[in-house]
């Protein structure tokens, strides 16, 4: 079996590079970047383009290339007979699968690996190399508190505003819990005047050099949602778990109202590394009568990120979850090429991407609608049993999709590049035992099922 | 073990339906025959007869719609047989961007043959086919005739005891379909047993030892070649260095007897001919 796995690997090595696919790919490549190069003249935006568009762009040409590829090489080789010296070979039809699949991940990753190190390179000359940061873990989180209690602040924070007792109808009141569940779960943080919040981060398992800085991110928004400011003072105490150590306080930053929106603060690393966790609190010093400064998002709000791995390390993993998706694509157009003909087995393999990437995005909406339903029923009339079907069946597909490329989704590999965040090392791991253990497995199954039943004319 | 049945075909149909399950051809229509080990076995048929379903079906290519067949005691599909068997399909259908000697050994890992010895055997091959001097060429560079050497080593790399052959002289010059020959003579010799299909006669009969002929995909005739097509009611005398002064004695002989006969010079095949003049002029 080892034996003709790896002859059908070569035979599938061969033909992406002596087909010119591979060498396509590679000018494709370069295209993009030549498009690219040199557009964007903050520092930032260059690292979003060099980081996260560019490939993004790349990846999503090869993941077309190994759907078209692996579609073709099968479908082709089964319409024009040249699988007849296959078939009447020892050789199991997984092999067969397997071996395809194999050759276009080693020619495809070989490939990316030279465009990923020729991106890491470009990035290093014009942005330079910097240490990801990794978002420290936020250990005192608002995630007990329920609804009703945002409800509560919120009608609160509007009364102290108009300066008059808001009186709501149940009806009312049940409604804007609902929509706080469902829509703005979490998001409402607001810090009135004269009050103070805090947040407790884990610097457990990082460790920044001296000299480097850990990054606050504050969002703010006014009492209505629009982009809003406070005046306050963030401060920052270190806490240690040793006993008898008392809470510190390292660093004090004054805010003024005219930081509006989203704002950085870059907190020194060196009086934190002996604590095991970061305080950080937020004072409101608003002194305007009835004005609120309110900091908003739970998950957006307040967040805080260390310098941690390396540069290299993370686009490391952003081409390993790159691969990922390259995985998937060969191994669907594999599958349906071992089944149709070419032009009917490439229409079939992208209509089930196309539902594979709907279904992905659609699905955290899907679970709220769900949900959603449980409690907005009420008198009305109760769908017919066939609208219900179909929809349970779109949800469970939904689900399912969900639940297979949730590590690839909450990851967001390019847009943690192009942030200069690190990729979660545990996500990486998941993301390749889906895509390159997994869908294979299942995919490999289908086809070669597929094929032992099929007649060579 | 010469006697011993290798391929056992009983009443095997075979019916082609079309998108809705509806029977569309019979192209297969209740054969049975058997092959033994050692022979030289003919398919003979115009175009169309089944010839090639028949051996489809024999490599588990095709699925029977009815009927039993047996090879090397095995259902067709069972692949530690299929190491057994090599085969030449009706066309060279090859991988356009390998060479030869990359082809060889495409197949040569297919049936478990590595290192060394795959590579004595993909060479003594390349040779016999005669491919030496293209044997680094890109297939798709090739005629019709140098890919169908190709096929041929193809179908002989695993060294198989079954040698299924279909259509093996097509789009081969007459050099070409002498070597053919020649080499399912030297099959024959080696004790293996060679499934030869084709709708020249004159290549079934230079070189199988049974036939069976296929109509619309029926049998028409089979059985031992020589019995077949010999004529019990004439003799053929081939006579050389006699002098012909003495035929009319002959004749008056034969006469007596109640016979009657016809004389000349045998005519030379026009292959062999062609073939001894070819070999004056190198």
């Amino acid at each position: 079996m080892g034996a003709s796995i790896l002859a059908v690997t070569k035979l599938s090595i061969k033909q992406s590079f002596k087909t010119c696919y591979a060498w396509l790919l590679l000018v494709l490549s370069v295209l993009c970047i030549v498009g690219v190069w040199g557009r964007g003249s903050e520092p930032d935006m260059m690292r979003q383009i060099t980081l996260c568009w560019l490939p993004s762009a790349i990846v999503i040409i090869f993941s077309i290339g190994a759907l078209w590829m692996g579609c073709s090489s099968m479908a082709n080789d089964i319409e024009e007979k040249r699988f007849i010296g296959t078939a009447v070979a020892p050789v199991r039809k997984s092999s067969v699968w397997i071996g395809r699949w194999l050759g276009l991940m080693i020619a495809s990753s070989i490939v990316l690996l030279v465009v990923f190190l020729f991106i890491g390179f470009c990035a290093t000359i014009t942005i330079g190399a910097e240490r990801p940061r990794e978002q420290l873990e936020l250990l005192q989180t608002a995630k007990n508190r329920t609804s009703e209690e945002i409800y509560s602040e919120i009608l609160l924070s509007a009364s102290l505003d108009s300066g008059e007792e808001i009186n709501q109808t149940s009806e009312l009141r049940d409604k804007a819990i609902a929509e706080i569940r469902s829509q703005l779960a979490w998001q409402y943080f607001p810090v009135k005047p004269g009050s103070s919040r805090s947040w407790d981060f884990s610097l457990d398992g990082f460790g920044p050099k001296k000299n480097e800085t850990i990054l606050i991110k504050l969002a703010f928004l006014s009492n209505i949602g629009t982009t809003g400011g406070a005046d306050g003072i963030l401060k920052i105490y270190g806490l240690s778990s040793k006993v008898n150590a008392v809470e510190e306080l390292v660093y004090e930053h004054a805010l003024s109202s005219e930081l509006r929106g989203n704002v950085l603060i870059s907190v020194p690393f060196d009086k934190l590394s002996d604590s095991d966790t970061m305080r950080v609190v937020f004072e409101n010093a608003e002194e305007r009568a009835g004005g609120v400064g309110i900091l908003v998002g739970y998950e957006e709000s307040l967040q805080a990120f260390a310098p941690n791995g390396g540069f290299w390390l993370n686009l490391f993993y952003g081409y390993l979850m790159s691969l990922g998706i390259l995985s998937i694509m060969a191994a669907m157009g594999i599958t349906t090429g071992m089944q149709y003909s070419f032009p009917v087995a490439i229409f079939t393999a992208l209509v089930v991407m196309l539902m594979f990437v709907i279904a992905s995005g659609d699905a955290i909406n899907q679970f709220e609608t769900i949900s959603d339903d449980g409690h907005n029923h009420g008198g009305e009339k109760k769908p017919a049993l066939f609208t219900e079907t179909i929809k349970a069946s779109a949800q469970g597909v939904s689900k399912a999709v969900h639940y297979v490329t949730a590590s690839f989704l909450e990851e967001e590999p390019m847009t943690k590049l192009g942030a200069n965040q690190l990729i979660e090392k545990r996500r990486v791991g998941e993301w390749l035992v889906v895509s390159l253990v997994i869908l294979p497995a299942i995919l490999c199954s289908l086809g070669s099922f597929v094929l032992s039943r099929k007649e060579f004319k | 073990m010469e006697n011993e049945c290798i391929i056992k075909v009983e009443n095997l149909q075979k019916v082609f339906k079309d998108f809705w399950l509806r029977p569309k051809t019979r192209a297969v229509d209740g054969i049975s025959f058997s092959i033994k080990r050692g022979e030289v076995f003919g398919l003979l048929g115009p175009n169309g007869s089944g010839k090639s379903t028949t051996i489809k079906l024999l490599l588990g290519l095709l699925k029977p719609t009815a009927g039993k067949i047996s090879v090397l005691g095995h259902e067709p599909t069972h692949t530690i047989t299929k190491q057994r068997i090599g085969y030449l399909p009706e066309l060279s259908y090859l991988y356009k961007y390998l060479t030869p000697r990359e082809t060889l050994r495409y197949y040569a890992g297919l049936f478990g043959l590595r290192g060394k010895a795959a590579e004595e055997r993909i060479n003594k091959l390349i040779e016999q086919v005669g491919l030496s001097s293209a044997a680094d060429r890109a297939v798709g560079e090739f005629s019709k005739g140098m890919a169908r050497r190709v096929g041929l080593a193809q179908a002989l790399l695993n060294d198989p005891e079954i040698v299924v052959l279909d259509e093996p002289t097509s789009g081969l010059d007459p050099i070409g379909r002498y070597d053919v020959k020649q080499l399912v003579k030297e099959l024959a010799k080696q004790g293996k047993t060679v499934l030869l299909s084709s709708h020249l006669l004159s290549e079934i009969e230079d070189v199988c030892t049974s036939v069976i002929i296929l109509s619309q995909g029926k049998i028409i005739a089979q059985g031992d070649l020589y019995k077949i097509l010999a004529d019990q009611n004439r003799v053929q005398l081939n006579i050389e260095g006699m002098d012909l002064s003495a035929l009319p004695k002959i004749a008056e002989q034969i006469s007596a007897a109640g016979g009657t006969y016809k004389a000349g010079h045998p005519r030379m095949p026009l292959e062999e001919y062609f073939l001894k003049e070819l070999g004056k002029n190198k």
